[in-house]
């Protein structure tokens, strides 16, 4: 028996099929399809597998998009100026900086800096004078322009206050959490960031600096230029302790919880700095404190239930995953079970 | 080609008009990379996020270029994303439980034309993909491809002739579906 379709042309049927025929083209294939019982069976045949291809289409909710892009907007849409007009010894400013979902933070990365350069409305806050503190809730950044130029991008669950007087002479700020600074250099002026223990003394560079109070280690990790870092001394102001470090580029100062001012000459700086570009990086990290990293970014908790896997390791980088994909990547690498209550995830082993 | 553009009153509308037109094709194309409707949305929506926040909009007239390589841009960082994840534990459990799920049924037309048009040669299946799941017309592949709509033409004549081949087997339960009502149509 001989194929009925040796001689199908092809081209013209799928054209036919798109409606991208004229309609006397079209015309002529109905008749050529007429012509002959078999030719119909395949058409009609072709048909279903025509419309099967597109049977498979995913379908998306344009409007669910829309609200989710708008709540994105106020970012832009309030004024800096009127924001932060007044600003106030002791203010608090609480900017929404939508970033619980995970994707918009990739979307600050790429847009942070610029951002506030190219269109100048942006969620970069700038003090004027006066004194100022800025905190950021869990899950959220906020850049802060200070008066000499230099920008801080304050990390989750993080509080910046910037003392009256900032600039005559020194420029001195004061830091629970972590931030990330790029400094304008200025031997009159010197910038110091003090925490609980530390005194970072910048030499004109960018830099991060992490003292998370439920964290024992203090960490000041230098991007590019040069950081000197001591122990903080109370009284001391923004001297530093004799036995300070001065960091280069690429290395990390260390105040461990006994005291200690330790220096690595190469650390991670993705597991630093990634989050300035919306990254999350691990390595090497001990799994509580990776854990308790991700709780603040997403503004979740995420518990360990057996003391025991306290001592793993995550080594991973996480960019757009939602938070609930993130706790279950990471208990998949450990292959350890997942209970969720609300905003509340607990691992566990899996029972045998 | 994005372009930068002064912020306007009406950039509101131009963009919401965009983001209408083209989120269900944009997800679709993601759809094909990812395999999964979240990953997909995301990706889509860091592409819009992007276009809103910089206020620069695409040619109005022709966006769909730029649209597509930003969307097959951010897919293919995602992917890579995934990757690197997954080297970090070989263990791990697959990403994505929805890929890989046999069929339950395999005499399923629809389940057997999706995968048929899966195993399309790859350029074929992007073209034939673009027409059918995203709904665009020849005239529009052939502006984001950068080809000539007859390559186009000539891409789909070539799916349909693969597809008809592959899915030969189900000619004929077809057709005799197709005979069967009609000889209920005569008897009544």
């Amino acid at each position: 028996m001989t194929h009925p379709t040796d001689d199908v042309p092809w081209n013209t049927l799928a054209a036919f099929l798109a409606g991208e025929l004229p309609a006397d083209d079209a015309a002529r294939v109905e008749a050529w399809v007429a012509g002959d019982p078999r030719r119909e069976e395949l058409v009609t045949f072709l048909h279903e597998v025509w419309d099967g291809s597109a049977a498979t289409r995913r379908h998306y909710d344009v409007e669910a998009m829309l609200r989710r892009l708008r709540e994105a907007e106020p970012l832009r849409a309030v004024a800096p100026e009127r924001r932060f007009a007044a600003v106030a010894p002791r203010r608090t400013a609480w900017v929404g900086q939508a970033l619980i979902a995970a994707s918009l933070a990739g979307l600050m990365a790429g847009g942070w800096w610029i951002t506030s350069h190219r269109t100048g409305a942006s969620s970069v806050a700038s003090v004027s004078h006066g004194a100022a503190e800025y905190r950021t809730p869990r899950g959220q950044r906020l850049g802060v322009r200070l008066p000499d130029g230099s920008s801080v991008m304050l990390g989750p669950a993080s509080m910046l206050r910037v003392a009256a007087g900032y600039g005559a002479p020194a420029r001195t700020v004061e830091l629970e959490g972590e931030a990330y600074f790029e400094v304008t250099h200025d031997a009159q002026h010197p910038f110091a960031v003090r925490t609980a223990h530390t005194v970072a003394r910048d030499l004109g560079t960018r830099f991060v600096v992490r003292a998370y109070r439920d964290e024992r280690l203090t960490d000041v990790v230098v991007a590019d230029g040069k950081v000197a870092v001591g122990r903080g001394r109370p009284g001391a102001g923004a001297a530093l302790s004799p036995d300070s470090l001065v960091l280069d580029s690429g290395q990390r100062g260390r105040l461990t919880g006994d005291g200690m001012l330790v220096r690595a000459s190469h650390a991670d700086l993705d597991d630093y700095l990634g989050w300035t570009r919306g990254h999350l990086v691990f390595h090497d990290t001990p799994l509580p404190e990776a854990l308790r990293r991700i709780g603040r970014w997403y503004d979740i908790d995420v518990r360990l239930a057996e003391s025991t896997l306290a001592g793993r390791t995550l080594t991973a980088a996480f960019h757009d995953e939602p938070g609930a994909e993130v706790v279950r990547l990471v208990a998949a690498s450990f292959r350890l079970r997942v209970e969720r209550n609300g905003t509340t995830f607990v691992l566990r082993t899996t029972a045998k | 080609m994005a372009a930068d553009h002064p912020p306007t009153a009406d950039f509101d509308s131009v963009f919401e008009a965009l983001v209408r037109a083209h989120y269900e094709r944009l997800g679709n194309l993601a759809y094909r990379y990812l395999k999964s409707d979240a990953a997909a949305e995301d990706a889509v929506q860091e592409v819009l996020l992007k276009i809103w926040r910089r206020r620069a909009v695409v040619d109005v007239a022709n966006p769909l270029p730029y649209l597509y390589h930003a969307v097959r841009n951010e897919c293919l960082m995602a992917l890579r994303r995934r990757q690197r994840w997954a080297m970090t534990d070989l263990d791990a459990q697959p990403l994505e439980s929805e890929a890989g799920v046999p069929d339950a049924d395999t005499a399923d037309l629809e389940a057997a034309i999706a995968r048929a048009v899966d195993a399309l040669p790859e350029r074929c299946r992007l073209i034939y993909t673009m027409h059918r799941e995203q709904d665009l017309t020849y005239a529009e592949i052939a502006g984001i491809l950068g080809i000539s709509p007859k390559t186009v033409e000539n891409q789909m004549g070539r799916a349909l002739k693969a597809l008809r081949e592959r899915l030969a087997a189900f000619l004929p339960l077809i057709v005799s579906t197709l005979a069967a009502s009609a000889w209920d149509r005569l008897s009544r």
